[in-house]
C-alpha cells in the first residue's frame, strides 16, 4: 500500500488541487472573513481623504500577478471612485498601463470621466530611476496620457505637478519595481503615505516597512481583498475566493500529512527489512 | 581612456545624485531631474535594444531550429510583431488592442503563474518531509501561517490567526529585518566601490 501511495500519479494531485479549489467557486460556503489591521488602516485613511484631492494607483505588476491583485484592486478603486477622490494612474512595468485600463473598466470608475476624476498617465521605463523623476514632475515626466492626451491640460491634473501634491501613492505590485523603491524614492524623502495591495508571497518582506510606519495600510493578496470587501459592505472575487482558498490550504496540508504518514510508513517497512535506518 | 572617462562619469553623477538627496536646491535638483531623463531614455533604448534582440534570436530559430522551435518562436514574433503594429496604429486603448490582451495575453500568464500551486501540491506531497527537527519546525510554521490566513482556520481554532501574527510580526519581521539591514550596507557599499573606482565590472570588464 505504501508503495502505491508513494509513487501516486502527479495528475492525481493536480486533479484534487482542482477540485478543492472550483467547487466551492461553483458552490461557495461563505465563511466569515476577519479583517486584518493592515487594511482596516488602508480604508480609514481612504476614509479620511478629503474630497477632491489625489492619489497615485500604480500598477507595478504583471498579468501574471494580476490575477491574484485584481480584487483587492478593484475594491479600492471602487472605494476610491465613492469617496470622488481623483486617481492619477501609471505603471512601471510594461503591461501596468493596460492592467490599469482593465481595472478601471472593472470598477466604478468606469461610470466617472476620464481626464476629470480619473486619467491613465501609461508606462515609464527606468523602474526606480522612473519613480524618482516622476516624484519631482509628474506632467514633465508624462507630457501626454496614455490615451494621447495632453496632460497639463485634462482637468484631473490640476494642481498637481510633482508627488508633493498627491494625498497618498497606492502601489498595486508583484515584484520590482514596487513598494520598497516608491518608499525609497518618494515616501521617505517627500513624507507622502504609501500603501499597497500586495501577493501573498510577498507580504512577509513588506512587514518590516508596514512596522516602521513607511507603509500606512496594506491589502495582502485575496484575504486582503475579501476583508476590504467585507469592509465596503459588498461582496466580490476576494470573498468568493476565499472559500476556495480555504478549501485549497486545507487539501494541500492533508496532503503534506499523508506524505509523512508514507515517509513514515516506508521507512519503518524498509528498516524492518533491514534496509535505511 | 576607455576606462578612465566612464569612472568620472560615474563618479560625477553618483554625487550630484547623493548631494541632491539630502540638499534642496534648484540648480542640483534641474541637475539631477536631467540625469533622471537620461535613466529614462537610456532605459527606454534599453527596451527598443532587447526587442531587436529577442527578433534576431527568434528569426534564427525559425531558419535553423531544432523539432517545433519554429512554431514556437513564428508564434513569439508573430505576436509581438502583430500587437506593436496594432499599438502603433491604432493605439493601446484601441479595442481591438486592449481585447487581445485582455483576452489572450492575461489570462495566459495568470494560468502559467496559477500552475504553481499544483506543482507546490505535489511538491508539498512528495518532498515536505519531517525529517529532522528543522524540517519540522518548517512544517509546523508553514501549517499555522497556511491555516491563519484562510477563513476557515479560524473556525477550527480561534488562535490560529494570532499564532499567524506572532510568526509574522517576530520571527519573520526579525529575520526580514536582518536581510533588509544587511543588504542596505551591501548596497552602500558597493554604491561606494562604484564611486571610487574599485568596482568596474560595470564596464565590461573582469572586475575590480
Amino acid at each position: 500500500m505504501w508503495e502505491k501511495l508513494v509513487n501516486v500519479d502527479r495528475r492525481v494531485i493536480y486533479g484534487v488541487v482542482f477540485l478543492s479549489l472550483s467547487i466551492p467557486l461553483i458552490w461557495p460556503i461563505g465563511f466569515e472573513v476577519a479583517v486584518g489591521p493592515e487594511t482596516k488602516q488602508l480604508y480609514d485613511m481612504v476614509n479620511n481623504l478629503p474630497e477632491g484631492s489625489a492619489v497615485i494607483v500604480s500598477m507595478d505588476t504583471s498579468p501574471g500577478g494580476y490575477g491574484e491583485l485584481s480584487s483587492g484592486a478593484v475594491a479600492l478603486l471602487n472605494h476610491l471612485a465613492s469617496r470622488n477622490i481623483r486617481v492619477i494612474g501609471m505603471g512601471f512595468f510594461d503591461t501596468g498601463p493596460s492592467l490599469l485600463e482593465t481595472a478601471f473598466g472593472a470598477s466604478d470608475f468606469r461610470d466617472k470621466e476620464y481626464g476629470v476624476d480619473y486619467v491613465n498617465l501609461g508606462y515609464l521605463a527606468g523602474g526606480e530611476t522612473a519613480m524618482a523623476r516622476v516624484a519631482r514632475d509628474i506632467v514633465g515626466s508624462f507630457p501626454r496620457d496614455y490615451r494621447g492626451n495632453e496632460v497639463s491640460e485634462l482637468p484631473v491634473m490640476e494642481g498637481i505637478t510633482s508627488c508633493q501634491d498627491i494625498e497618498m501613492i497606492i502601489s498595486i505590485s508583484s515584484g520590482t519595481p514596487g513598494v520598497p523603491e516608491w518608499i525609497r524614492q518618494v515616501g521617505d524623502p517627500l513624507g507622502i503615505p504609501i500603501a499597497t495591495v500586495i501577493v501573498a508571497v510577498n507580504v512577509p518582506n513588506m512587514t518590516p516597512y508596514l512596522q516602521a510606519g513607511q507603509i500606512i495600510g496594506m491589502i495582502p493578496s485575496m484575504k486582503g481583498a475579501a476583508g476590504y470587501e467585507s469592509l465596503m459592505g459588498t461582496a466580490g472575487l476576494g470573498t468568493r475566493g476565499m472559500d476556495a482558498q480555504s478549501i485549497a490550504h486545507l487539501t494541500i496540508l492533508a496532503l503534506v500529512i499523508i506524505g509523512n504518514l508514507v515517509y513514515l510508513g516506508t521507512k519503518d517497512s524498509k528498516t524492518s527489512k533491514g534496509g535505511a535506518r | 581612456m576607455r576606462q578612465e572617462l566612464p569612472m568620472i562619469l560615474a563618479f560625477i553623477v553618483g554625487i550630484l545624485m547623493i548631494v541632491s538627496f539630502f540638499f534642496t536646491s534648484e540648480t542640483l535638483g534641474e541637475a539631477a531631474r536631467t540625469v533622471e531623463n537620461w535613466g529614462v531614455i537610456v532605459a527606454a533604448f534599453a527596451l527598443g535594444l532587447a526587442s531587436i534582440n529577442l527578433i534576431q534570436i527568434h528569426a534564427k530559430k525559425i531558419t535553423r531550429g531544432k523539432g517545433l522551435d519554429w512554431l514556437y518562436s513564428g508564434a513569439l514574433l508573430f505576436s509581438m510583431i502583430g500587437m506593436a503594429v496594432l499599438g502603433i496604429a491604432k493605439g493601446p486603448t484601441h479595442p481591438t488592442y486592449q481585447f487581445w490582451f485582455d483576452a489572450l495575453f492575461v489570462p495566459g500568464q495568470a494560468t502559467v503563474y496559477a500552475m504553481t500551486g499544483f506543482f507546490i501540491a505535489s511538491a508539498a506531497y512528495r518532498a515536505f518531509r519531517i525529517r529532522n527537527l528543522d524540517s519540522a519546525i518548517l512544517l509546523v510554521s508553514a501549517a499555522i501561517l497556511m491555516l491563519a490566513n484562510v477563513p476557515v482556520g479560524e473556525k477550527i481554532w480561534s488562535q490560529f490567526p494570532a499564532m499567524g501574527e506572532w510568526l509574522m510580526n517576530v520571527p519573520n519581521l526579525a529575520g526580514q529585518r536582518g536581510m533588509l539591514i544587511g543588504a542596505g550596507i551591501g548596497g552602500i557599499a558597493s554604491g561606494i566601490r562604484v564611486l571610487l573606482g574599485i568596482e568596474r565590472t560595470y564596464l565590461g570588464g573582469s572586475g575590480s
